[in-house]
């Protein structure tokens, strides 16, 4: 890895996009457009287009359909508006973040947590040190603290040379949130920085984010977590000359397809790790309406706020678990005694846990201290990349970070639904119920991934005819959709993503399932897997449809040319249709076969 | 830090001498007081003193009683009405009782 993080050392991280009034008005009017299409298509497919001697696959299709819309117009309005939030003075002492009595003040006391378990303790190492690097324009206290739960001998020598503190317990309760409420334990800062192993902050993180502070309602800022180890790809003229061995020809085909199309780079990124759609357009147009949540590393939390909502949390866990009993008894002294046992009881064996124990903790704590209505607590995505970190390098390790996404956020949804939660405003709901809906996408994926395939092999459609209505219909609504998209994304690559939107169709049918067994939220990694050298066996499900998509091709085309079926349009839907989802599918066959570095495996 | 330990009736009385009960001493106190409050049936916090105590001095509460035995009650006195504010806040008041002297905390 060493000559490989050297190259990798000088990368600037992408300046968010520059913010326009006009290419936002522009992105409203054609989402606008395109919601008005797809009602209009939608209206029509419900009624006029269904194939009513094929209700069995109709049905499924139209409703997919219509679940995939309201996905649409989450989305949409979840993009709607950006605005930034307005930088701040960096605060000179604890008077310019809280309130206090008067005649006590000191310098900010700032606890910079690394979370390490069994990563490389010389790469925490470069992390300790730009933490130590960090600046800041007042007289400030900085802890550093290395949080080990791996309770490493080496990881201490490691702490010890770099002078910062070294913290671990006796457990792994909780594991992350249990390590990080551990430290909070053991530390006293003001603000609270929350780093992984291998987040390595800038210097000037702290004094471009602690002057939000100064709002006593803010209660966390997020910044964006830049992977600083995306592999770049090759230029399409480069791709075709050399790797395509097309020499001068493809070089020339290449920088014609760039003219039309714009920079295209081929193999780049192919684990689909690049956030920045996630931070640069989701994040970031959340905060007008106080909903951008936490990730986690890379984010700085006022300890108050955290130390607040766990005291209130844990105050109400403890009144639930008396309340039920206490009310059954009716004599008032009686009642009084017997409370009072109760309550010392409950005291002490509840949880006082400062971050909901949680596969997602950092979305949870966020939706509590939102939905905090004696307070309402105010959160800040600032949009500036200010550290860097190190992605996942092979399919098995994204592949076990995407369940935990999935299964997290549905297991909330399951259990705590936020939707139902009093205090969150509308928008906030929205924001998180987009968040939501969008991991349940797997379950209309599906229809759309064997529509095609049923209607090759059997020639049955979905709708009541392939026909020029059906296009007249249908291809307005895509355009403006795919316009609208294009220009509520502008600048920010998307097309991975999207891929691994549908590609991980499977991984995602399966948290949905493990959530509802109430199966705890952890990705099963068999020893076989980890050894074959490429990670196949995870991607049956899509070689299976995509080799099963390419047959039903095949062989509607083999009926088309020789005259048993005679419908063109049905094919060609069909066709491009078919050729969308091998080429969205791909991607992740492609990744599993990458052979996993030392460090992912 | 300051913090007297008086033995009244056979309860436990804490008095931390300090202005402020925050996250910056929390630790020092709760080093402090937890071992001496290990097994004690009833604890008294007298807060006269203290004049802010954030969610963090705060939390020093909730270690104390996980440290009492089962049926122990820390209860609460002299609190200043900001902090009191906080505690209420919180909805801590239902787990430590507030008095407003130590003999009531004591006797009540």
């Amino acid at each position: 890895m060493g000559t490989e993080a050297a190259a990798w050392d000088a990368r600037e991280p992408p300046e968010p996009v520059p913010y326009s009034p006009m290419r936002e008005f522009v992105y409203q009017a054609l989402a606008t457009s395109a919601l008005a299409l797809g009602t209009w298509y939608l209206h029509w497919r419900w009624t006029q287009s269904l194939n009513r001697d094929a209700l069995w696959i109709a049905l499924p299709l139209v409703v997919a359909e219509t679940l995939a819309f309201f996905g649409s117009l989450l989305f949409f309005l979840s993009i709607w508006r950006t605005h930034d939030p307005e930088p701040q003075p960096p605060p000179r002492t604890r008077r310019d973040i809280a309130t206090l009595v008067p005649g006590e003040d000191r310098p900010l006391i700032v606890d910079v947590f690394f979370a390490t378990y069994n990563e490389d303790v010389e790469l925490v190492r470069l992390s300790l040190r730009d933490a130590k690097a960090m600046t800041y324009p007042h007289p400030i206290d900085i802890r550093i603290h290395a949080l080990d739960d791996g309770r490493r001998p080496e990881m201490r020598a490691v702490a010890d040379q770099e002078g910062v503190h070294y913290l671990t317990r006796t457990t792994n309760v909780g594991f992350k949130a249990g390590n990080l409420r551990n430290a909070l334990e053991h530390s006293q800062g003001d603000v609270i920085v929350i780093c992984d192993a291998d987040t390595r902050p800038f210097p000037a993180l702290l004094e471009q984010t602690l002057g939000y502070f100064r709002d006593h309602d803010v209660a966390w800022v997020q910044t964006p977590q830049w992977f600083y180890d995306l592999d770049p790809g090759v230029s399409l003229p480069d791709w075709l000359a050399k790797r395509a061995k097309l020499g001068r020809l493809g070089r020339l085909v290449g920088r014609g397809l760039e003219t039309v199309l714009g920079p295209i780079r081929v193999g780049a990124d192919l684990f689909g790790n690049d956030p920045q759609m996630f931070y640069d357009v989701i994040q970031r147009r959340r905060n007008w309406c106080n909903a951008a949540f936490c990730c986690g590393a890379a984010s700085l939390h006022r300890r108050e706020a955290v130390m607040e909502a766990a005291l209130r949390a844990y105050a109400d866990e403890v009144d639930g678990a008396v309340r039920p009993f206490a009310d059954d008894v009716h004599d008032p002294e009686l009642k009084s005694d017997f409370e009072a046992a109760l309550t010392s009881e409950a005291a002490r064996d509840i949880e006082f846990t400062p971050y909901k124990f949680h596969v997602s903790e950092d979305i949870y704590t966020s939706i509590v201290l939102h939905s905090d209505q004696s307070r309402h607590w105010k959160s800040v995505y600032h949009p500036q990349a200010l550290s860097r970190m190190l992605s996942p390098q092979d399919l098995l390790a994204l592949t076990i970070q995407r369940f935990k996404y999935a299964g997290g956020t549905l297991d909330i949804f399951w259990n705590d639904n936020p939707l139902r939660r009093p205090g969150l405003s509308s928008w906030q709901k929205l924001m998180y119920g987009t968040t939501i809906y969008s991991y349940f996408a797997p379950l209309w994926a599906v229809v759309f991934l064997l529509s095609p395939i049923v209607y090759c092999f059997t020639g049955i459609a979905p709708v009541a005819a392939y026909d020029s209505a059906f296009l007249t219909h249908l291809v307005p609504f895509l355009v403006f959709n795919r316009l609208a998209f294009a220009a509520g994304t502008w600048g920010v690559n998307t097309y991975r993503g999207e891929q691994y939107y549908l590609a991980f169709f499977w991984l995602n049918l399966r948290a949905i399932a493990h959530v509802l067994r109430r199966k705890p939220i952890r990705f099963h990694v068999t020893p076989k897997t980890r050894q074959a050298g490429t990670f196949l066996s995870l991607v049956r499900p899509q070689l299976v449809l995509i080799a099963l998509t390419m047959a039903g091709l095949a062989y509607s085309g083999t009926l088309l040319v020789t005259g048993v079926r005679s419908n063109v349009t049905g094919f060609l839907t069909n066709l491009l249709w078919s050729l969308n989802n091998v080429l969205l599918l791909s991607v992740i066959v492609v990744a599993a076969l990458r052979k996993p570095t030392a460090e992912g495996a | 830090m300051d913090v007297t330990f008086d033995e009244i009736d056979g309860v436990l009385v804490v008095v931390p001498r300090v202005k402020q009960l925050d996250c910056a001493s929390a630790i020092a106190f709760r080093d402090l007081i937890l071992d001496k409050v290990a097994g004690k049936d009833r604890v008294v916090l007298a807060l006269g003193h203290v004049r802010y105590m954030d969610s963090s001095g705060i939390a020093c509460l909730v270690h104390i009683i996980k440290r009492m035995p089962a049926g122990g009650q820390l209860r609460l006195a002299e609190v200043d009405h900001r902090v009191y504010h906080l505690i209420k806040l919180t909805r801590l008041d239902r787990i430590f009782p507030a008095f407003a002297d130590v003999a009531g905390a004591v006797k009540g």
